[in-house]
């Protein structure tokens, strides 16, 4: 079983590939919950999201994975998201369940 | 914009943004059709529950699920997915019932609960989003834990509890066997059931509390019952043996293993409850007749009998140790308190103790075959056997009872009662007077250690140790004496007759004599710490006397060497206060006084008169005797003689009434050239009446001297004509010419008074007499006790009623027995009388109103 390896690879619907650490990813339960399907014997995971959504999803991921044990103190730099993208990261956000 | 801090953003996208994205993302039909999903959502979770997972697209999956929900599905999703999994859970259902082997039944029943959660954890996965979003909305089961419900409703509870039923039933089969001593194969099965039935939870409905889960809903109660009839059955079993030491191993042994089998088996909340109906049924509901058992069923008495037999007969048999330990731990799985053990123990070692007199009594008959026992004998005996007795209990209750503290009271307690038998049983053979047997014990062991140290001088440590040995148990023995005043009467009894009766004259004897007193100071401050010095009061004033008495004799002797009067003699004094010494010794000290117009009044020999006198001024020229007035006491102390018999001259020590017996044939006249005629020459014979006028004796002390030296083999000083045992009236008395003696001194050894009276007996009433002699001793003794007591009764009262004014009966007589069971056990009817006494001497009175109170009146 390919679930073992560190990384995933992210898709997006126009086929821009991101491959990210396994442990980065599965900040989203549902990237976490896939690994128990084909998606986790192929290290593949095809999302519904165009490009520019999902790279900022995943640098959302690795700033949260950053600072997950800062977050108590509050002291971290804001997450800058671009603001034509806001509302269609919230829906997408949700539907990963970030 | 999301805060960086909220990591599960769980704002729902508007509505509006929502229809055109997913319109947007949705790469086929726009409107979405619920049964095109469904079924390849149902397909899905056919697949899942076949475990081919790897085939299927999370991403896919979880999207129509997703899109479902958005689209207000969700409701009708929960409903057919817990459709399809109850099809699937009958399914195989049918299947388990289709498994008559009970292992195989148990293992099949856990493969498909196993495999059940891992598909269910899939499915779940699966339809997170309808979780997060329907589930939490509708307030539903999350599809994980509805997993849980539809097994037990459909696998577990289907059909009246088919399959529950069948689980209970057959875990506790094999937890029967495994209590019978079969060896299981099932042990994991049985703990991974337990723990599925415990995570199958009740959903409250009906009378079921909600949160109870399955386990504790039927296994337990059901499982509670097969034990409960399964202890009955095994204790009935053990018992049925008729054998205490078989019923409390095997009890023992049960109880572990069955405590290893609930640890294994069950969870933590079990253990309480079955660990409290095997000590109910198997040790609370049996032991006590167990322990009564008689001693061929081996009950306690059996585990304790070798208690006695080892302290009595001086065997060694080993104790019961590991049953008496084994009962120890059973009685404490149902009491920490140990009551019922304590209980029994108590009755047990009273029972003991009061067999112990007895015991001891046979032994030293057949020791001295049919002598008549020596009572103090007895009372060395007795109290070294009680000592022994008590550190004897002390090992086992060290070895097997854990050195428990209130077991060890117990025994203290115990022991306690025995010895301080009541009175009432006094004139059984069985019973003993503690305070007395300990009086007796001290004394046999002051007068011991006096005779053995000085003739063994390199052994002197030796005689210490002997001391401190005997000393100290004295002490333990005493701590065991309720009544500390009786002992205290007795004791000084028998102290004032050492020092009364204790010889001295010669060297050897009065460092002898030192010796003794050394002792009687170090017991003196042994006790007074134990018992206060108050209460030694008396006997602590008799030791001063003791004192001031040497330094007389002192005094004296330097007087006398200094004296050019010739006819004086060396005294030995002792001079005691009359309100200090015990009144059987003091009463009658007048009766021998010369000035006292009395009829039987005492003579002394003429030898004796010039130094008497001069003791006299001698005495009350002495500063501090002014207000004191002396008496003599003949029938006390002793006198040493030194009479020339043909054969050779013998210094004879012997009682004064004796002595003065022979002061009378002592040569009177004078030969011609002024010397003093022997008394051989005199040949004086003197009659029984003539001795009696001459001396003044008491008839009864007479007698009883005159048998010591004229009866008496060994110190036949004297001839009786006739001769025979007893003396009568019409006796004369002559020097016995053929006196000899292997030693130049000889002591002459009073006769008993009862066994004065015991010779006499033949001739007058005078046996009778005699003998209640001692009696009469004894009941001084006692009433001086009663007296005592009725003193202190009455002070502690006054006391009381000083601080408190105004009391009620009941809380005074409470704080009586507090104040007073130092010293010993007041009994209700002594106080009762006493607080009539004070009332009728007006130091308190009733109040007007309510009898129950009493007022003091200052």
């Amino acid at each position: 079983m390919s679930s073992d390896t560190e990384y995933v690879t992210l898709v997006s619907a126009d086929n821009h590939k991101f491959i990210v650490m396994k442990e980065v990813a599965q900040i989203s339960s549902v990237i976490k919950s896939s690994q128990g399907f084909q998606e986790g014997e192929t290290g593949k995971i095809s999302l519904d999201m165009d490009g520019d959504i999902l790279e900022c999803i995943v640098e959302y991921l690795y700033y949260h994975y950053k600072y997950k044990d800062q977050a108590e103190t509050g002291n971290i730099p804001e997450f800058n998201i671009p603001t034509h993208l806001a509302l269609e990261l919230l829906v997408k956000a949700d539907f990963l369940d970030i | 914009m999301i805060p960086a801090g909220n990591r599960r953003s769980k704002i729902r996208p508007p509505r509006k943004s929502l229809v055109s994205s997913s319109l947007e993302s949705s790469t086929t039909d726009p409107t979405v059709d619920f049964e095109k999903s469904w079924s390849i959502l149902s397909n899905a979770i056919v697949q899942i529950q076949n475990k081919s997972v790897s085939n299927l697209s999370y991403e896919q999956l979880y999207r129509k699920a997703y899109i479902l929900v958005l689209r207000k599905y969700g409701g009708k999703l929960y409903e057919n997915v817990a459709t399809i999994i109850t099809l699937h859970l009958l399914k195989r259902r049918d299947y388990l019932l289709t498994i008559y082997n009970e292992e195989e039944f148990m293992k099949a029943t856990l493969v498909e609960w196993n495999e059940h959660l891992q598909s269910m954890k899939f499915i779940s996965d699966v339809l997170m989003y309808l979780n997060r979003v329907y589930v939490k909305e509708h307030k539903k089961l999350l599809i994980y834990d509805l997993g849980i419900q539809l097994f037990k409703d459909n696998v577990i509870k289907y059909n009246d509890d088919q399959v529950g039923k069948r689980i209970v039933d057959t875990v506790i089969q094999e937890i029967t066997k495994s209590r019978n001593g079969e060896v299981i194969t099932t042990n994991m099965y049985i703990t991974k059931l337990i723990n599925m039935l415990e995570l199958l939870v009740e959903s409250g409905s009906g009378d079921i509390q909600f949160g109870e889960n399955y386990y504790q809903s039927v296994f337990e109660p059901a499982f509670l019952a097969s034990s409960e009839t399964f202890f009955y059955k095994l204790s009935s079993e053990f018992a049925s043996y008729n054998l205490g030491t078989k019923y409390i191993q095997s009890t023992s042994r049960f109880i572990k293993e069955e405590e290893g089998r609930i640890n294994f088996y069950m969870p933590e909340s079990m253990y309480p409850k079955l660990n409290e109906l095997m000590n109910n049924i198997m040790i609370k509901d049996r032991i006590d007749d167990i322990l009564a058992l008689p001693y061929e069923s081996q009950g306690l008495s059996y585990l304790l009998r070798p208690v006695v037999v080892n302290v009595v007969d001086g065997k060694n048999e080993s104790y019961h140790i590991p049953d008496l330990k084994i009962l120890y731990e059973l009685i404490g799985r149902i009491d920490d308190e140990y009551d019922l053990l304590r209980l029994r123990l108590k009755e047990h070692i009273k029972q003991q103790g009061e067999e112990l007199p007895q015991q001891v009594r046979s032994i030293l008959e057949k020791a001295n075959g049919d002598k008549k026992l020596n009572p103090a004998l007895f009372a060395i005996k007795w109290i070294e056997t009680v000592l022994k007795y008590h550190d004897e209990f002390l090992k086992i209750h060290e070895q097997a009872f854990d050195s428990n503290s209130s077991v060890s009271l117990t025994i203290t307690y115990a022991m306690r009662e025995f010895i301080n038998a009541p009175p009432t049983n006094r004139k059984d053979a069985n019973s003993v007077n503690g305070p007395e047997l300990l009086s007796v014990y001290m004394d046999y062991h002051i007068k011991q250690s006096a005779k053995t140290a000085p003739s063994k001088d390199i052994e002197s440590l030796d005689s210490r140790d002997y001391v401190d040995v005997f000393i100290e148990r004295s002490i333990k023995f005493l701590r065991f004496i309720k009544d500390k005043d009786a002992f205290e009467a007795y004791y000084a009894n028998h102290f004032a007759k050492r020092f009364l009766s204790s010889k001295s004259g010669s060297q050897i004897i009065s460092s002898n004599n030192k010796m003794g007193i050394d002792i009687e100071e170090l017991l003196l401050s042994k006790l007074g710490e134990e018992m206060g010095t108050t209460s030694l009061d008396k006997i602590i004033k008799m030791n001063k006397d003791i004192k001031l008495s040497k330094d007389i004799t002192n005094d004296w002797k330097k007087l006398i060497t200094q004296s050019t009067k010739k006819d004086l003699i060396e005294l030995e004094l002792k001079i005691c206060n009359v309100n200090d010494w015990p009144k059987s010794m003091v009463k009658d000290y007048k009766a021998f006084s010369n000035d006292e117009n009395n009829e039987t009044s005492f003579i002394w020999s003429k030898q004796l008169r010039p130094t008497i006198r001069e003791f006299e001024e001698f005495w009350f020229s002495g500063k501090k005797n002014d207000n004191k007035s002396l008496y003599w006491s003949p029938k006390f102390g002793s006198m040493d003689l030194r009479i020339s018999y043909p054969s050779r001259t013998y210094e004879i020590n012997l009682a004064t009434y004796a002595g003065i017996i022979m002061l009378l044939f002592a040569p009177q006249s004078t030969n011609a050239d002024g010397s003093l005629v022997s008394a051989f020459e005199e040949n004086k014979e003197l009659s029984y009446e003539e001795i009696k006028e001459l001396t003044g004796i008491p008839e009864i002390d007479l007698k009883r001297h005159l048998q010591s030296i004229a009866v008496a083999p060994r110190s036949r000083l004297l001839i009786k004509n006739p001769m025979t045992k007893d003396v009568n009236n019409s006796d004369k008395f002559k020097l016995n010419e053929k006196f000899k003696s292997p030693s130049i001194k000889v002591k002459v050894l009073t006769v008993s008074a009862a066994s004065s009276a015991a010779a006499n007996s033949s001739g007058e009433k005078g046996s009778s007499k005699a003998k209640t002699e001692q009696e009469e001793e004894a009941e001084e003794v006692r009433s001086n006790i009663h007296e005592g007591r009725k003193l202190e009764v009455n002070a502690a009262i006054v006391r009381i009623m000083k601080s408190r004014q105004t009391i009620k009966h009941n809380e005074l007589i409470e704080e009586l027995i507090k104040q007073l069971s130092n010293r010993f056990q007041p009994s209700i009817l002594l106080i009762k009388q006493r607080i009539e006494d004070l009332i009728e001497k007006e130091y308190l009175k009733r109040d007007d109103e309510e009898t129950n109170i009493y007022h003091y009146i200052a």
